[in-house]
């Protein structure tokens, strides 16, 4: 069985391509590391090994949002234009009179509900989606 | 016997680290990470926004010692946070004036608590425009070769003579290292040094892209953004602008996305006038505006 093994990280990658051998997989060594890979890589290709934690990136959600999916609540949004707006926690607690605390628990919510990791990533995605003020 | 190429190499980096070394601070960052400062000049640092806890002040290891500084300034967007230390005595990287190139060894330096530490790596690629937030748009990221590391972010991305070609940082890449370059970095260091925060031009409207059809089009293609929410009060209140109006124009940028008109809402429109160019139904109408700025309420 022909397989590709994706990891970006080199000493897992050579570990992983170690076991697939000895499951006695013939493991195609010409692909990319990255998880960028071409029809061309997959070309008679029976699996891909994928290191777990690459497997959260390849992930639709962890890609910068493409959908929503679940609407906001108007507090948690109340909360994404602040942090649009630069600012912190604490601030975004000044100007809303909430806890900095029940801010965090928002802001989690927010990055959850659009599959992002960051705050950056959040903001990024909110602004494409016409989820802030402009 | 004079040096092999390796070795001079060797040097120029180990150099290279050594020149960037005094210039790099230590911070306890968010969840007690290690999160390195780099000194921009004798009293001002930068960290990464993502990993700085505090709001006010923070305590600050340098090489010959520990400081007090206080956050001048910070936005996620970029994932940059300035920070002043009154009578600070720190020691300032030099920026690199030359564009960085693809395929140039660089070191990406930094602080953890057991000292310097510097990554060799290449510049793999460069890309942007990004508009990383509303109003700001970052004109180039710098990819490399580097996995970030403890103290990657905040941390100088540094070419063979011990320039700062950049600011290392995880945070804006779902968590794949790159770096913005030193021009970026003064731009978002000017805004945060005289306001506080990354400045951007405001209307006060929420849209949604939608497409328009054959008869409602004005010689003005396919697309618009369609207001759905007018904050009272604000720029587009004022210029008369109503829910359902489809948004075609914005002086000579053509809206066809909420990114669009972030991108045109940038710091040095603020309290200019703009030309709004409206669908109304099927009726074209042209609304003036003056662009305010968002501001919130911060104590």
């Amino acid at each position: 069985m022909n397989v590709v093994v994706v990891a970006r990280d080199h000493a897992r990658r050579q570990a992983l391509i170690q076991r697939a051998e000895e499951a006695g997989w013939t493991v195609r060594a010409d692909v990319p590391t990255e998880a960028a890979l071409s029809p061309e890589d997959l070309d008679g290709v029976a699996a891909i090994v994928i290191d777990a934690r690459d497997a959260t990136a390849l992930s639709p959600r962890a890609h910068d949002g493409d959908d929503l999916i679940e609407p906001l609540t108007s507090r948690e949004h109340d909360v994404l234009e602040q942090m649009a707006a630069g600012l912190s926690n604490r601030q975004i607690a000044d100007v809303l009179g909430i806890s900095e605390h029940t801010v965090k628990f928002h802001v989690s919510a927010v990055l959850g509900k659009l599959g992002v990791a960051s705050r950056s990533a959040a903001i990024r995605h909110a602004m494409r989606q016409g989820l802030v003020t402009l | 016997m004079s040096d092999s190429l390796a070795q001079q190499l060797s040097n120029d980096l180990a150099s290279a680290a050594t020149r960037t070394a005094p210039s790099l601070l230590l911070l306890r960052g968010r969840r007690g990470r290690a999160a390195t400062g780099t000194a921009l000049d004798a009293q001002s640092f930068l960290v990464s926004d993502h990993l700085l806890d505090a709001d006010d002040e923070v305590r600050a290891r340098t090489a010959d010692g520990e400081i007090t500084a206080r956050v001048v300034g910070r936005d996620a967007g970029t994932d940059l946070a300035l920070l002043h230390a009154e009578g600070g005595r720190l020691t300032p990287v030099t920026l690199a004036t030359d564009v960085v190139r693809v395929g140039e060894i660089v070191l990406a330096a930094g602080r953890t608590w057991t000292g310097l530490v510097a990554h060799p790596g290449f510049v793999t690629h460069l890309s942007g425009p990004h508009q990383v937030s509303p109003g700001f748009r970052l004109e180039q990221a710098i990819h490399t070769s580097l996995d970030p590391f403890s103290g990657f972010s905040g941390g100088a991305l540094v070419n063979a003579r011990g320039e700062v070609v950049g600011i290392s940082t995880s945070a804006l890449d779902r968590g794949r290292g790159l770096a913005i370059p030193a021009r970026d970095v003064t731009r978002v260091v000017d805004s945060l040094r005289r306001h506080g925060r990354l400045r951007r031009g405001y209307l006060g409207i929420s849209s949604l892209p939608v497409a328009l059809p054959e008869r409602q089009r004005q010689g003005s293609g396919e697309r618009g953004l369609l207001v759905t929410s007018i904050a009272p009060g604000s720029p587009a209140d004022t210029a008369q602008l109503l829910v359902g109006d489809v948004i075609l124009a914005i002086d000579d940028t053509t809206a066809l996305r909420p990114d669009d008109l972030a991108g045109y809402l940038s710091a040095d429109r603020v309290g200019q006038r703009a030309s709004l160019r409206v669908l109304r139904g099927t009726n074209p109408v042209q609304l003036d505006v003056t662009i305010g700025e968002r501001t919130s309420d911060v104590r």
